[in-house]
């Protein structure tokens, strides 16, 4: 009899040792049982797993989190997803650590709400995601969302079901959060008829310009802002607004508009591959470092980050 | 008030949802692109109301366009409405007869202008205008015969002209950059055998393309290479364009060079599931 269950447990560590443990036997065993096998960690721990997998050879794929889930938005479709989409039909493993002490306030809520909706994207699929986080170094807040978005924890080796689990897309709820005001002298440009699309365009262009956005960055942050009004346009009955401001190093981006954001888990499951719309929001996660979003019964704000390089 | 400078940018292949809010706009608009009909002798072929006014509008020019049959001026209900039902497909098979006399006739192209007016009043058939108004592209990719289909803004509702422009690859309203016009050109060509794509695709043409690129090897000469998409003119593609790229190169056996691409626009089709597709190859601009 084959079990099939989707596994999802925190793995708390102190120490490399405990990294390496907790982390390599998980690969061991999974690799043992002849299953396809990704370890997508950030930079550092990349190389100290690597290293300490090196015997396993091809049986384990390897991606650095810190590239690959720079925008944790696009972890989900871009990473778990197409892995698993690789090997269909085969049980996945997956070391995934998509949060690190240096991923900023603007950028936590966005892990955090990745982590709760991983649950309801891979309920029922035959596949374990093991998310290690690091007790030393991240702040105590931090380590406790993490017993609301795993159902089950290892502590000190042992797995332990966490009592503050619960429905994943209310956990992911709590990370809706309001984002910081759009600052006053952010240039603006509003929109809702088709025809307004190439203005929109063109005035992504100009700030990407200004901001020093090299060409390949803001020819990406130019779809990705088109994609999410030609959203708002076909989706919703009114117009929007398109703000752009410089902040160091990167440009940021944010449309604006009245509709509802209706299905919480939209931009993380490609759709299949007939339907030819649906992919807007998935290509948002794609090309920018960062997509923050708050929805509202009254509107939606989207926020999109774009490094000059 | 539409730009006269925008009619004036319009070239054979292209097919333009011109749409008008006065009587003088479109007045304007139509002998615009008359006379420039005239000047480049192309055949030029009115379907609408009041042509005694273009007429006198135009002056003498008309009176010998019309002699000579170069312009000819009639109204949809003694021409492709005459059943009393609008046939999309007849009406499209109809511009392909018109623009083969029109080159056989030695014009340098044809200039067909439909003053829609009609689809506001219950013609059975007026239900399926903007599905016709995507497939009739097909005539002009050739890049031989040319469109003007004129909308009242006082007739539609703005849904109703909203459909019907996405399955224009240009549209000119008050307020259009001339510059910005047509926003999109897609030519077949033969040598290589293929398309040549221009400008930018996007929501507002996104029926427009569709039709063409489902079509593209209905539509071509039967040939055993690649059929050449040329995108080096392009200047933006969005995400939905970019699929029905891969998707035209998905369907059947047709293989497809896409040729020209920027990198924006390669990670856009990698997106896509280009890789994934035999037939499609995916080159860089030169």
């Amino acid at each position: 009899m084959t079990l099939i269950a989707f596994d999802h447990p925190g793995l708390l560590y102190a120490s490399r040792e405990e990294y390496v443990d907790g982390t390599a036997g998980f690969v061991r065993a999974a690799a043992g049982a002849g299953d396809p096998v990704l370890v997508a960690v950030p930079g550092p721990n990349l190389e100290l797993l690597r290293g300490a997998l090196a015997d396993l050879g091809d049986a384990v794929t390897f991606a650095d989190m810190a590239v690959e889930g720079r925008n944790p938005g696009r972890i989900i479709p871009g990473v778990l997803l197409a892995f698993a989409a690789e090997h269909s039909g085969s049980r996945v493993s997956i070391v995934g650590e998509p949060i690190w002490a240096g991923r900023t306030e603007v950028e936590y809520p966005a892990c955090a709400a990745h982590e709760a909706m991983i649950n309801a994207v891979f309920a029922g699929r035959d596949a374990a995601i093991l998310c290690p986080y690091d007790v030393a170094a991240l702040d105590h807040d931090r380590v406790r969302d993490a017993w609301h978005t795993h159902p089950v924890m290892i502590v000190d080796g042992a797995r332990r079901s966490s009592p503050w689990y619960a429905d994943p897309l209310h956990t992911a709820e709590r990370f809706n959060q309001p984002l910081p005001a759009v600052p006053s002298a952010a240039a603006t440009i509003a929109y809702g008829r088709p025809a307004d699309l190439s203005r929109v365009r063109r005035f992504v262009a100009a700030n990407a310009d200004a901001a020093g956005l090299s060409p390949a960055r803001a020819d990406d942050l130019i779809v990705a802002v088109n994609e999410l009004a030609e959203n708002t346009i076909a989706h919703t009955a009114g117009s929007g607004v398109v703000s752009a401001w410089p902040e160091t190093g990167r440009l940021i981006c944010q449309i604006d508009d009245r509709g509802a954001f209706a299905d919480p888990l939209a931009g993380r499951i490609p759709p299949p591959g007939h339907i030819e719309g649906g992919r807007g929001l998935i290509l948002a996660h794609q090309l920018c470092d960062l997509v923050r979003i708050n929805a509202r019964a009254d509107g939606t704000s989207i926020r999109l980050h774009m490094a000059a390089y | 008030m539409t730009d006269a400078g925008s009619i004036e940018r319009l070239l054979p292949g292209d097919h333009a949802c011109v749409v008008v809010g006065d009587d003088h706009a479109r007045l304007r608009s139509l002998t615009t692109f008359i006379r420039a009909g005239l000047r480049e002798h192309h055949r030029i072929l009115y379907f609408g109301p009041g042509a005694d006014a273009i007429e006198a509008e135009l002056g003498t020019a008309a009176a010998a366009a019309l002699g000579s049959g170069q312009l000819r001026m009639g109204t949809p209900e003694t021409t492709y409405l005459a059943s009393g039902a609008f046939d999309p497909r007849a009406t499209v098979e109809g511009w392909r007869v018109e623009s083969a006399i029109a080159r056989d006739a030695g014009y340098h192209g044809l200039r067909a202008i439909g003053d829609m007016s009609w689809a506001s009043r219950p013609v059975p058939g007026a239900e399926l205008l903007a599905g016709y108004e995507a497939q009739v592209n097909r005539v002009f990719a050739d890049g031989y015969a040319m469109a003007m289909c004129l909308y009242d803004r006082r007739l539609f509702s703005e849904a109703e002209l909203q459909r019907v422009c996405w399955a224009h690859p240009a549209t000119v309203e008050d307020g259009t950059d001339p510059r910005g016009v047509p926003q999109l050109r897609a030519v077949r060509t033969g040598d290589p055998v293929g398309i040549r794509l221009e400008g930018e695709a996007d929501l507002t043409n996104r029926h427009a393309l569709r039709a063409v690129m489902e079509n593209l090897a209905a539509d071509m000469p039967v040939t055993e290479e690649p059929l050449v998409v040329d995108v080096s003119g392009l200047r933006f593609i969005d995400a939905a364009a970019a699929r029905i790229l891969t998707g035209a190169a998905a369907a059947d056996a047709t293989r497809i060079r896409v040729v020209g691409c920027t990198p924006a626009m390669r990670r856009l089709l990698v997106f896509n599931g280009a890789s994934a597709i035999t037939g499609l190859t995916v080159e860089p601009a030169a």
